[in-house]
């Protein structure tokens, strides 16, 4: 009797110990796969923060010239003001929920009201002569370019995180330890198909 | 002792700390066994069964934990939460310790480490990886606010010289053992306050014979919880106070190397002070815990100090005689200028191989200089993932050869080309000794590559090396120490002996003599004075046409299993090749250095 009940014993602990083993393991992982995402968007982060430093330059610029479309450049800043805050959102914990698509949303406006702000400049080749709205353009075409480059290697990140916390057995561990899933940054239609365009 | 005895040492070291722990696992599995025979009159299936479980937990676990860590440097400063540092830094502090990292990782020869923030208020540091191309630098919020410029430079030496004499690998074995050991207790913790009382509760629900029977069992487990709660405590206990041995020896050592390589014992003793005065330590995370080791100062205060006291550091730092400290500064020739014509005299390069991983003071003005000689639009280029892609390109490009722009405006996107353009530009109006410090200088922006980027980057740079089909001067050397940067850390022990791996170490030493020289008579007197030197076998010069790029890969790959004695013999082996003409183009110079860098033995900027 007392042998059987030992060697229950030992069976019960040692099955403990090797789920311990596993726990600890998967939580080590999720850890380091959720802090690469968070590092991941900070990457995106710093180019979108140049990109939204450059627009009251161009505004500014613009408005000598634009005087009656003021309309178009408020439409600007206020997309501009609201990406700013959606991006604040999203650098505190890029894996809350929503955070990462509002900042997608608010940055794809801005997308679309500078495009619209640059058809509008067709019909003012001053302001399009101008020097420093030429390079603030130049600019804003590369920091776009780093924003994509950048968001590909979050939405990687992304992808490992999330597979990792959707698998199973990680999946039970993510699920009772509050690892959220991470959202990745899609471009959605209208977006994807506007960014190419910005050939300014 | 040199770079080289060190490196050999922490590896010898290592396996004996090895062998200690796994002693020490069987001591904690002959003390789990036994009680567990005695009671059950020394059942065999009992008894064998707690022994194999234990040893199993504690291998698997350690395992696991290893292989956990076999991400590096990176994974370790990730699983303690720290934020790795964009662009430079935002903030003037982040600046500033981004540049103290960049200016001694240039001066020592070796990649630039990411640098990780650790929001804390105490002042700490660590160092974490297994070699120096996979290494970070973690730094708390505390520590590059509260320091001033001289003690962040003493505190930076300090974990430069962990990396230089090999304490990481050390470091990151004892994480995955002692960790195997912690398991048994947190398991036993688990038994005492979650299984027992379940199977306690289960059994007085049920009335039945059998719920009596439970009630034992519950007990049972409850009582032998306790004792493997307690096993793993003193395991645990025993594996900290090894590593705390080993440990404290490593911190006077670094302590030590941190004023050599400043020369300004105030540095680091005025960070000693610091944190001295600052008091009590915060609470530290677990994981903080477990890495205990790996800081500069103790993440933990406990009687396992991993790091001597603080007054004795301070005292010991202090009372170094800075005028005392065996210089080479004198030997430094007075190379004028950093012209391209300027070359480097014999001894500079042979002192600087000799001082592997030991920064002299003049390196660091130098680094500082060349560092300031390279121009704002590259130096912000090769801080970001995207553009320091094309400042690569840029340097393993060459200008004369029309078909590897062809390439190149076929892969890159049509800004990414516009871009690259400029780039070149700059590139190619910069001094040839600022090509490794940019190499160095662009790791931490390309290790944010996700692997899809980095795999569509190693294959365009692979394109771009073999699109001529010969090699011509020293590229592919820089194409190799780029895609070193990015593979992943070898973790073997090098044992191999030179003498074994004398064809690989004939194949690159003919490489130098064939591109240090127009003329074949040059080349065969060179090769030779080299291979003498190290003694190789083969004294007569291979064929130019075995000098193919696979073959020196596989040669270089060969070379990386050398003991480090070796690596130091081969790379004075290469210096003699290079020098028998009498003069080191700054070209040759760099190759050099490269070939140190992927041997991973850091050789300092010459002076």
């Amino acid at each position: 009797m007392l042998s059987f009940l030992t060697t229950t014993l030992v069976i019960i602990i040692g099955f403990v110990l090797i789920t311990v083993i596993f726990v600890i393991k998967i939580y080590n992982a999720l850890v380091v796969l959720r802090n690469r995402v968070k590092n991941a968007y900070a990457q995106i982060d710093v180019q979108l923060k140049r990109r939204y430093d450059l627009i009251p330059n161009l505004v500014e610029t613009a408005k000598g010239y634009m005087k009656h479309e003021s309309e178009t450049l408020e439409a600007v800043i206020n997309a501009r003001n609201q990406a700013v805050s959606a991006a604040a959102t999203a650098s505190k914990d890029p894996t809350a929920a929503g955070a990462i698509s509002d900042l997608a949303g608010a940055d794809g406006a801005l997308t679309g009201a500078l495009g619209k702000l640059m058809v509008v400049m067709e019909a003012y080749p001053d302001l399009k002569a101008n020097t420093n709205m030429l390079q603030v353009q130049e600019e804003l075409t590369s920091t776009e370019n780093r924003v994509a480059f950048s968001r590909q290697a979050y939405n990687d990140s992304v992808l490992n995180y999330n597979n990792k916390r959707e698998m199973f057995p990680s999946n039970l561990i993510a699920g009772m330890l509050n690892f959220k899933f991470a959202q990745s940054w899609e471009l959605d239609d209208e977006a994807a198909r506007s960014v190419p365009k910005v050939n300014f | 002792m040199n770079f080289y005895e060190h490196q050999d040492r922490a590896q010898r070291r290592t396996k004996v700390i090895v062998c200690l722990f796994i002693l020490a696992v069987l001591c904690i599995t002959a003390v789990v066994a036994i009680p567990i025979g005695f009671t059950t009159e020394w059942d065999p299936v009992a008894t064998i069964a707690a022994s194999v479980i234990c040893l199993l937990v504690v291998g698997i676990a350690t395992l696991f934990k290893l292989n956990q860590l076999r991400g590096g440097g990176s994974t370790v400063a990730e699983m303690m939460g720290g934020t790795l540092l964009q662009l430079g830094g935002s903030t003037q502090t982040e600046k500033r310790i981004q540049n103290i990292v960049e200016e001694m990782a240039i001066a020592s020869g070796m990649p630039v480490p990411p640098v990780y923030i650790l929001e804390d208020a105490t002042i700490n540091a660590f160092a974490a990886g297994w070699a120096p191309s996979d290494a970070v630098i973690g730094v708390t919020r505390g520590c590059i606010e509260k320091l001033n410029r001289d003690e962040l430079q003493g505190v930076i030496a300090h974990e430069f010289s962990h990396i230089s004499h090999g304490d990481m690998r050390i470091n990151i074995r004892l994480i995955g053992i002692i960790f195997g050991i912690m398991v048994l207790g947190i398991t036993g913790w688990i038994l005492v306050r979650f299984v027992g009382p379940m199977i306690l509760r289960t059994s007085s629900r049920s009335r039945s014979k059998e719920g009596a029977g439970g009630a034992g069992i519950g007990l049972a487990v409850i009582l032998f919880g306790l004792f493997l709660a307690f096993c793993g405590f003193v395991g645990t206990f025993f594996g900290r106070l090894i590593q705390a041995a080993v440990s404290r020896q490593r911190e006077f050592l670094a302590d030590a190397s941190a004023v050599q390589f400043t020369r300004n014992p105030s540095g680091i003793g005025g960070a000693l002070r610091k944190i001295g005065g600052i008091t009590p330590l915060a609470t530290p995370t677990s994981d903080a815990s477990q890495c205990n080791h790996m800081f500069f100062s103790q993440a933990m205060n406990s009687m396992f100090a991993s790091h001597p006291p603080v007054k004795e550091r301070i005292a010991r730092v202090e009372g170094i005689d800075v005028s005392n400290i065996e210089s080479n500064e004198n030997v430094a020739s007075p190379v004028v200028g950093d012209s391209l014509a300027s070359g480097f005299s014999e001894g500079v390069v042979l002192n600087s191989i000799k001082n592997g991983g030991v920064v002299q003071k003049i390196a660091v003005a130098k680094s500082r200089s060349v560092l300031s000689g390279i121009s704002d639009v590259l130096l912000d280029a090769v801080r970001e993932p995207w553009s320091a892609r094309l400042v690569l390109f840029a340097i393993v490009v060459d200008l004369d050869q029309p078909k590897q722009d062809e390439i190149l405006s076929k892969n890159l996107g049509k800004n990414e080309w516009s871009a690259y353009k400029k780039i070149v530009a700059h590139v190619s109006n910069a001094s040839e000794s600022t090509r490794l410090p940019i190499i160095d200088l662009a790791a931490p922006a390309l290790k944010q590559l996700s692997k899809a980027q980095l795999d569509e980057f190693n294959t365009l740079l692979t394109l771009l090396i073999k699109s001529d089909g010969v090699i011509d001067r020293f590229e592919w050397v820089f194409v190799s120490v780029i895609q070193k940067h990015l593979a992943p850390p070898n973790l073997k022990n090098a044992r191999a002996k030179l003498s074994l791996l004398s064809d690989s170490a004939s194949l690159v030493l003919a490489m130098l003599a064939y591109y240090g020289t127009t003329e074949r008579r040059g080349a065969e007197l060179a090769y030779k004075s080299g291979a003498e030197s190290c003694s190789l076998k083969q004294l007569k010069i291979p064929e130019i046409s075995s000098c193919t790029i696979e073959n020196l890969n596989g040669a270089i790959k060969k070379l990386q299993q050398l003991r480090f004695s070796d690596r130091e013999r081969f790379l004075l082996a290469c210096e003699m090749v290079v020098v028998h003409d009498e003069q080191i183009t700054t070209t040759e110079a760099e190759v050099i250095r490269a070939i140190g860098d992927l041997l991973d033995c850091p050789i300092p900027m010459f002076g």
